[in-house]
């Protein structure tokens, strides 16, 4: 957790940050968590006693698609820990926010894949296929959520300093909520009653709008490079859990979606 | 009677064995030794031997001196992990490889999961210590894993 | 490289914040381990009555003493209570109070962290014996297995309160090992390198290794417990293509480290008391840190050694056999020190040395089961019957337990100023040792006879009847000494004089250099270490010949100055407790009762409202 008056190194043995070093204990610790979840969905392939199966439910050039996202988004995080550490305001907030908002897409593309699978008939308790699969992506995209509300909270009270500034941040934050829903409802159309199209429509262009339009305003920067960049160490924290979350799905993409997408019924 | 271990000793002589395999001042590691956040380093410190000299001078060049990645060194890592997914998601509609589709995909994926790991999580550069940590925990869940699946594949 | 700069002003004066409020809000590594202590003892009594009343029942065959439901709650809490409440709040007592003192820091890496995994132990705690409160304890044995824990066979809430009271309970385990790891790597004083530090540290940090890499595994397998229990999941219901089995492989893949989480601190602490009380090192300093290592590491490969009778298969049976043989092998290792130890020392007697050698004995026996256990063959009579429950409560009673007794009887003075009277101590100590023999002993052929464990009763005429009497005698003589330690500590308390000097047991390591009880600061000056002992051979500059280490050994930071410079301590805190206090009730709502929501949308918002309070506190650390 960030320390707002870290001013002093401390002296430690190895010559390194105690909140570093924690942080990668924490991830080694986070690779059992999730490579428990992920042995569990290796153990019960081709167990499903119903369906939908894997190879007729699982759309790989859409999560290549949300793979490459969540790749772009890592290059994000560490393109922004750079800019902050050479003290330049402006670009290390915009990469910053650009990460969260790619995790933010990222996201969208796993709630859509998800409501999607419920629409086919597949959710947690349909067979063991949906249970796994569920949890694990699940999980991971709690860590995800978790991750972009830390990005954004730290942009928020660290890379922004004027009022006016943080209110523009919350409101290019609230403009990607609403393009989402927007795409939401465009792509709902059939399911919810008297959806009319054009609402939809103009929620999302008020969204888009609104996502420029606040970005537009911040690139004012209001604070000295050498303020900005003693944030480093704490965005560097965010840094590495964004980075471990990723690699996380570098695995789940691999493992569940490339090997195990042609899974189907068990084979008696 | 008394019996010593002198780790020293040994020690000493293992890392001598592998500076003369890789014919320059190693420290014991492959790459740079105990480097504080701060402080600029891998001069020295080049992990490929022989033939590859080049890759290890444009590599050095790109990877600026003081430790950190420029952005643009960054932007290349990127690309280059873009590159791979696409290279993957190619090869899963090839059925003519068959299962050797699955251990390419894996190294494919090993060889993503170091880059992230090595230059946008900064490990290469940074203090054993943290390789150590993190490297430890993947270690053991993949090799448990294996384990498991190996333990539930034989059936009795 | 780096140089020390302690701020210009001192943040606190040598007296704590005084009253109630002092203890709620301490972050201080010592009042946090003694709040670990008195919590753990408590709850040590509570899961010792559970025990009594177990034995109660199976004094006599075809009791009704408790009905089978009730028992099944009983031997379910006991098991329970036991493994997570105190032996594991034990230890991390002794790891709060040692770490930064053995290793010369004045406090651990993350002080508020460490106040947080306290009052979520304390809370998590109180959430799973709740269930008692509400009727529905859990049932289904500390192992929980598949599927008589799912909601087809075990509908009510007691499972869920073992589920929920767990995964709080291990993320205070796991918040602490992070913490206690990062400050043996990070903070130890200059000049102490890994080979010059205790053993009982070394212990602590295997410890946490194991702690920090094994508990995740069940976190997921308690979440997909819970899933399968509450939202309709199917990971462990054939009917939907899961397998029971799978569950016990991922808790036994947390099961076995974890009792090695259990036994290596008391090892740690055996490893300290012998040595002063032999006023000898420890024989074979490089042998018992490896066979340390040795067993955390090769303690994950043994874990379906307790699933002989599963029906793995004899290859897999096999493979788990040979493992577990192995894993006998270091553990032997440091036995052999520990006799080399006192080997030819000047022994002082005292209740700690012989706590200490009790547990040699002990854990022997323990283990000589255990290893019977190790072949499959075997184990397939053995598993299940009452031959189990004697190997592990000899190693558990008889070893960790008897460890830490060792432990608080050495470093009572360390930490209170007082001293535990010492013929009080023999008295517990030989009234426990004979009940613990008692009790135990005759479950080895009662167990070889084939009675099975977790059954309420047994019929007559099998021939278990004496044993059991006798068993049962024991259990309650071990209640005797129970009462006679506590009677032991109020006497400490209210009668021996607080005269304890910094060294009164003319020690080896870090501790024994400052007064007793500490300073809130520990250390006046973070000393300089150049040896192993380094303490004794400051004392005994003339064998200085014999020690290990010395000239500048350490390779870090050379400018460092180890100054008499004006102290800052970290501040107190409320957050850990409220952040505790949030997640334990949000947790809590997750337990299916009318209005469950509510409560978890409450613990919700205290949770981030301390999460955040914590992030954007002002701290000196």
């Amino acid at each position: 957790m960030s320390n707002i008056s870290a001013t002093e190194d401390h002296y430690t043995s190895t010559g390194v940050d105690n909140r570093k070093l924690m942080m990668w204990i924490f991830l080694g610790s986070d690779c059992l968590f999730f490579g428990s979840f992920i042995s569990t969905y290796l153990v019960y392939r081709n167990r499903s006693l119903v369906g939908p199966y894997p190879n007729e439910i699982l759309d790989i050039p859409i999560t290549t698609v949300s793979t490459f996202v969540l790749l772009m988004s890592s290059l994000a995080m560490v393109m922004g820990l750079s800019y902050v550490q050479q003290g330049r305001q402006v670009l290390g907030r915009y990469w910053t926010l650009a990460t969260a908002l790619l995790g933010m897409v990222f996201l969208g593309f796993q709630v859509f894949e998800f409501t999607h699978f419920a629409h086919v008939g597949l959710t947690p308790r349909t067979n063991i296929f949906g249970s796994t699969f569920f949890t694990m992506t699940g999980f991971h995209g709690a860590h995800v959520t978790f991750g972009v509300i830390w990005l954004l909270i730290f942009a928020f009270s660290r890379l922004a300093s004027s009022f006016r500034q943080k209110m523009l941040i919350f409101a290019s934050f609230l403009s990607v909520i609403i393009t989402m829903a927007g795409i939401m409802m465009t792509e709902t159309l059939d399911v919810i009653p008297h959806m009319p199209f054009s609402l939809a429509i103009t929620v999302t262009i008020i969204g888009i709008l609104g996502t420029i339009g606040s970005l537009y305003l911040l690139r004012v920067p209001d604070t000295e490079p050498e303020k900005v960049s003693k944030e480093e160490e704490n965005l560097e924290l965010a840094g590495l859990y964004w980075h471990f979350v990723d690699i996380v799905w570098i695995v789940i993409f691999t493992v569940v979606y490339l090997v195990s997408a042609k899974d189907g019924a068990p084979l008696l | 009677m008394k019996i010593v271990i002198d780790l020293g000793k040994m020690k000493d002589s293992l890392v001598s064995m592998y500076n003369g395999f890789l014919g320059h001042d190693t420290k014991g590691y492959f790459r740079v030794p105990d480097t504080p956040q701060d402080l600029p380093n891998p001069e020295n410190d080049t992990p490929w031997v022989g033939s590859i000299k080049y890759s290890i001078e444009k590599f050095n060049k790109i990877t600026r001196k003081d430790g950190h990645g420029t952005p643009i060194f960054y932007v290349w890592v990127g690309f280059i992990l873009g590159v791979i997914t696409l290279i993957e998601f190619v090869i899963f509609y090839v059925e003519s490889l068959g299962v050797l589709m699955i251990p390419i995909l894996l190294i494919l994926s090993l060889l993503k999961f170091v880059m992230v790991v090595g230059f946008f999580m900064h490990l290469r550069f940074d203090n054993k210590v943290f390789t150590f940590m993190f490297g430890s925990g993947f270690v053991l869940a993949t090799v448990i894993s294996i384990v498991l699946l190996i333990l539930l594949a034989i059936k009795p | 490289m780096t140089t020390i700069s302690y701020p210009t002003f001192i943040r606190r004066p040598n007296e704590y914040v005084s009253g109630i409020w002092g203890w709620l809000t301490t972050v201080d590594h010592k009042r946090i381990g003694t709040m670990y202590g008195i919590t753990a003892f408590i709850w040590f009594l509570i899961a010792g009555i559970e025990a009594l009343l177990i034995r109660i029942q199976l004094a006599q065959p075809e009791m009704s003493f408790v009905t089978p439901e009730v028992y099944n709650q009983l031997f379910t809490m006991h098991g329970t209570t036991m493994v997570f409440l105190v032996v594991m709040p034990l230890s991390a007592a002794f790891f709060n109070w040692l770490v930064p003192l053995q290793i010369g820091a004045r406090d651990v890496a993350f002080p508020r962290l460490n106040a947080f995994s306290f009052w979520a132990f304390l809370f998590g705690g109180i959430l799973l014996n709740f269930s008692w409160l509400v009727g529905e304890a859990p049932n289904a044995g500390w192992f929980a297995y598949a599927p008589n824990t799912g909601v087809k066979f075990n509908p009510s809430n007691g499972v869920t309160f073992w589920v929920i009271g767990l995964q709080v309970l291990g993320i205070a385990s796991l918040a602490a090992g992070f913490n206690f790891f990062t400050t043996i790597i990070n903070m130890r004083a200059p000049g102490m390198t890994w080979f010059k530090l205790p053993v009982f540290i070394w212990m602590t940090a295997v410890v946490n290794v194991l702690i920090i890499l094994a508990f995740p595994v069940i976190t997921v397998a308690l979440i997909q417990l819970q899933f399968d229990r509450l939202y309709g999941t199917g990971f462990f219901n054939p009917a939907m293509g899961g397998d029971p089995v799978m569950w016990q492989h991922l808790f036994w893949l947390f099961g076995h480290p974890e009792v090695y989480i259990l036994i290596l601190p008391a090892m740690g602490i055996v490893s300290e008391v012998l040595p002063t009380f032999s006023r000898k090192p420890i024989y074979g300093y490089p042998f018992i840190i490896f066979s340390g290592i040795g067993i955390g590491f090769l303690g994950w490969f043994v874990w379906s050694h307790h699933m002989f009778t599963v029906g793995l298969g004899p290859a897999a049976n096999a493979a788990f056999s040979i493992s577990t043989m192995l894993i006998a092998v270091p553990t032997g290792v440091k036995i052999f020190n520990w006799i080399g130890t006192l080997w030819g020392g000047s022994i002082k007697v005292n209740t700690a040395l012989l706590f200490s050698v009790s547990f040699i004995g002990m854990f022997v026996i323990g283990g000589l089961s255990g290893v019977t256990h190790a072949s499959s063959p075997s184990d397939a009579q053995q598993q299940d019957t009452y031959y189990v429950v004697a190997h592990f409560h000899y190693v558990l009673f008889g070893g960790a337990l008897f460890g830490l007794w060792s432990g608080i009887y050495y470093w009572w003075p360390k930490f209170t100023g007082r001293f535990l009277n010492e013929k009080l101590g023999y008295w517990h100590l030989g009234i426990v040792l004979l009940g613990i023999n008692l009790t135990f002993f005759p479950m080895h052929w009662l167990g070889l006879d084939g009675m099975p464990r977790r059954v309420a009763t047994y019929p007559e005429g099998m021939g278990w009847d004496v044993s059991n009497l006798v068993s049962t005698m024991g259990s309650l003589l071990l209640g005797v000494g129970v009462l006679i330690f506590i009677y032991n500590v109020i006497y400490s308390n209210l009668r021996m004089p607080k005269n304890a000097s910094n060294d009164p047991w003319d020690g080896r390591t870090l501790e024994w250099s400052i007064p007793s009880p500490p300073p809130h600061y520990n250390f006046d000056v973070i000393p300089e270490v150049k040896y192993r002992d380094d303490f004794w051979y400051k004392k005994y500059p003339e064998l200085v010949d014999n020690a290990h280490g010395g000239g500048s050994d350490y390779e870090d930071q050379e400018n460092h100055e180890v100054g008499h410079a004006d102290i800052h301590m970290p501040d107190p805190s409320y957050y850990p407790l409220f952040l505790g206090l949030g997640l334990t009730v949000m947790v809590g709502g997750l337990i299916p009762f009318a209005g469950h929501w509510v409560v978890c949308a409450i613990g919700l918002i205290i949770f981030i409202w301390s999460f955040l309070g914590w992030s954007y506190e002002p701290v000196n650390e």
